[in-house]
């Protein structure tokens, strides 16, 4: 595994100048503004780095975003057709990936999901496949093709893996999740208006916790909705409510979802420009604008995920960047 | 018995020889146009909407269907406030706001109403995959060959306008025709309308000339009258005189069941859609005005 220097090493001293503050800004907000309000604030930017190119720690419309048990972060770069891992601070570690459709190749990727061996499984979207690559990224296997059959997709967006290494992927225009073991062989799938008793309407990222509840964005109701593993709906939650106005609980396109360590759920509500946080049980609990206290312009929150230290990533499509928050406890 | 047989052996040669004559000459070389009917349109729902009824009667005749989208449907997707927003199969969410759809996602959508559409005709359909002059990132515009454009780097072959510079470009429509070598074609108008119509008309124009050039058996080309500005009259209405009359009204069902598959464009009430936007003003009644009639 190649480890080279951070990309972008003049602003590494900014960000660490602007991590110094922000901690500080922390401390101070702790102190003076009340509880009520700290909570509309539960993140504090730590951490930034990328941009616009296709060189390493540089991305085009960056997608998903996942981390293993070694807090190491996975970026779908979408528009490079590639996968880049970082550790927990954004030094670049590897990539892997370039357009095609070979093994190794990717053609539009979306999603990605770590299981508990630490490999990665990758939603080749527009090839609609699955990969699984090893930690470094060597290709091991695959499955799916365009199709309406098992196994097969119609635009494979995310996807997310249980403690038992179970992938669940959203295959989003057959409306449903199928499931797969972690050597990629079909085991079942739900999601039909059916089978739920309502039609998802372009969904988009899946989190599974650790009791093996499915939390799914379903991107244009503009809600959330929890699952059983075999897909008996549990909860569903959210309304459209965009702007100034809209309340905790209300999203403009949901999308990335993540879970941390207690089981509490944090949304990407692209829109409105902010992560919401939910408690297990979908109720709304704080939520962020998601841009730095030094910096005024929003930014479009599209990828998720949260590391073992509470740390929180968010990938920027727009921006081609990522985003490091910590909560405020 | 000899004599009877004789006289059957001639009947059925005359037999022969008038369903010979009554068959219609064609200049080219080798056999003739297949019975095969494509339509050309620009974006998923424009076969539907320039000639739907047209396309379902020809089929039920027995003719082979060919619908192509000749972009990559990179524009065009409103999914929250089509002007028929409440149409079926919609969810509704309550916005108040009309709201684009960024490039990738728009070509899945479109892509997959567009295979949903030929399938109720019965169709194969064909994607030709050149590019949008313009697509949406998230919510914002981008033109084709700004920076914006060029970082996007959406899939895709060249926008549909400049394709028809370029004879490789040219040549994938060509191929396609000779692959089909179909009776009848119809697409756009060359003149007027919206600019990646017009691209997909001269596109169209360009190869169905260099298919007759290269003797390959097509029919006839007919283009819509909507838009059309190639003569005086039609100057003053942008509406050319037609010379095709398709009576469609035993085939309306089947243009709106597949026209109500572009949800993200009509919401699922097509036909509304098409009697406001006037692309077949008389309904019953499909008209064209042949461009070329390569049967004579």
């Amino acid at each position: 595994m190649t480890r080279i220097s951070h990309p972008l090493n003049h602003a590494g001293i900014a960000m660490r100048k602007l991590r110094l503050i922000n901690t500080f800004l922390s401390v101070l907000i702790s102190i003076f503004v009340p509880f009520g309000t700290l909570a509309q604030d539960a993140g504090i930017l730590t951490g930034r780095w990328g941009e616009f190119g296709d060189k390493p720690g540089q991305f085009k419309f960056p997608a998903m975003i996942a981390s293993d048990k070694n807090s190491n972060i996975y970026i779908v770069d979408q528009h490079n057709h590639r996968i880049q891992k970082f550790d927990d601070e954004g030094t670049f570690i590897t990539m892997w990936g370039k357009p095609g459709r070979g093994p190794g190749e990717f053609n539009f990727p979306f999603g990605i999901a770590i299981d508990s061996k630490g490999f990665v499984f990758v939603s080749d979207m527009n090839n609609n496949r699955i990969q699984k690559f090893s930690p470094g990224g060597e290709f091991i296997s695959s499955v799916g093709s365009y199709g309406t059959s098992d196994g097969q997709f119609k635009y494979p967006y995310g996807i997310a893996i249980d403690s038992n290494d179970v992938l669940y992927v959203i295959d989003a225009f057959n409306y449903r999740i199928q499931k797969f073991n972690a050597d990629l062989n079909f085991l079942n799938k739900w999601g039909t208006q059916e089978s739920i008793g309502f039609r998802l309407y372009m969904p988009h990222e899946i989190a599974v916790d650790k009791n093996g509840k499915i939390i799914l964005s379903d991107r244009q109701n503009h809600r959330i909705s929890i699952f059983t593993s075999e897909g008996a709906l549990v909860k569903r939650f959210g309304r459209y409510g965009e702007g100034e106005d809209a309340k905790g609980g209300q999203f403009s396109e949901p999308h990335g979802v993540a879970l941390d360590e207690r089981g509490e759920i944090f949304i990407c509500d692209r829109y409105n420009f902010r992560i919401q946080k939910f408690n297990s049980e979908g109720e709304s609990q704080s939520q962020w604008v998601t841009s730095g206290s030094l910096d005024d312009s929003k930014h479009f929150p599209l990828g998720i995920t949260s590391n073992h230290h509470g740390s929180i990533y968010v990938t920027d499509h727009y921006a081609h960047c990522v985003q490091k928050y910590a909560l405020v406890k | 018995m000899i004599k009877k047989l004789y006289v059957m052996s001639v009947q059925w040669l005359i037999l022969i020889m008038i369903s010979v004559l009554w068959t219609p000459v064609l200049p080219q070389t080798g056999s003739g146009p297949e019975k095969c009917i494509m339509v050309f349109g620009a974006h998923a729902d424009d076969v539907d909407e320039i000639a739907g009824g047209t396309f379902a009667k020809y089929i039920a005749m027995g003719f082979k269907g060919v619908y192509v989208c000749v972009t990559n449907n990179l524009a065009g997707c409103n999914l929250e406030k089509t002007p028929f927003f409440n149409g079926p199969g919609f969810t509704v969410s309550d916005s108040p706001l009309k709201y684009p759809v960024g490039g990738l996602e728009t070509n899945q959508i479109r892509s997959e109403e567009a295979k949903a559409a030929a399938a109720v005709y019965g169709a194969i359909p064909v994607f030709l995959d050149f590019c949008e002059p313009e697509i949406y990132l998230g919510r914002k515009v981008i033109i084709y060959g700004t920076q914006d454009f060029l970082n996007y780097n959406p899939p895709g072959k060249r926008q549909v306008n400049l394709a028809t510079r370029y004879s490789e470009d040219v040549n994938v429509v060509y191929e396609l025709l000779k692959q089909y070598r179909p009776e009848i074609v119809i697409t756009h108008t060359l003149g007027g309308e919206k600019l990646d119509h017009e691209g997909t008309a001269y596109m169209m124009y360009l190869a169905f000339k260099k298919a007759m050039d290269n003797n390959v058996p097509v029919g006839k080309l007919w283009m819509t009258v909507n838009g059309w500005l190639l003569d005086k009259t039609s100057r003053n209405n942008g509406r050319g005189k037609p010379d095709v009359h398709i009576d469609v009204r035993n085939h309306l069902k089947t243009k709106y069941e597949a026209l109500n598959k572009h949800l993200s464009q009509n919401g699922g009430s097509g036909r509304e859609y098409v009697i406001r936007n006037q692309t077949q003003p008389k309904e019953v009644i499909e008209e064209f005005i042949t461009v070329i009639d390569n049967t004579k």
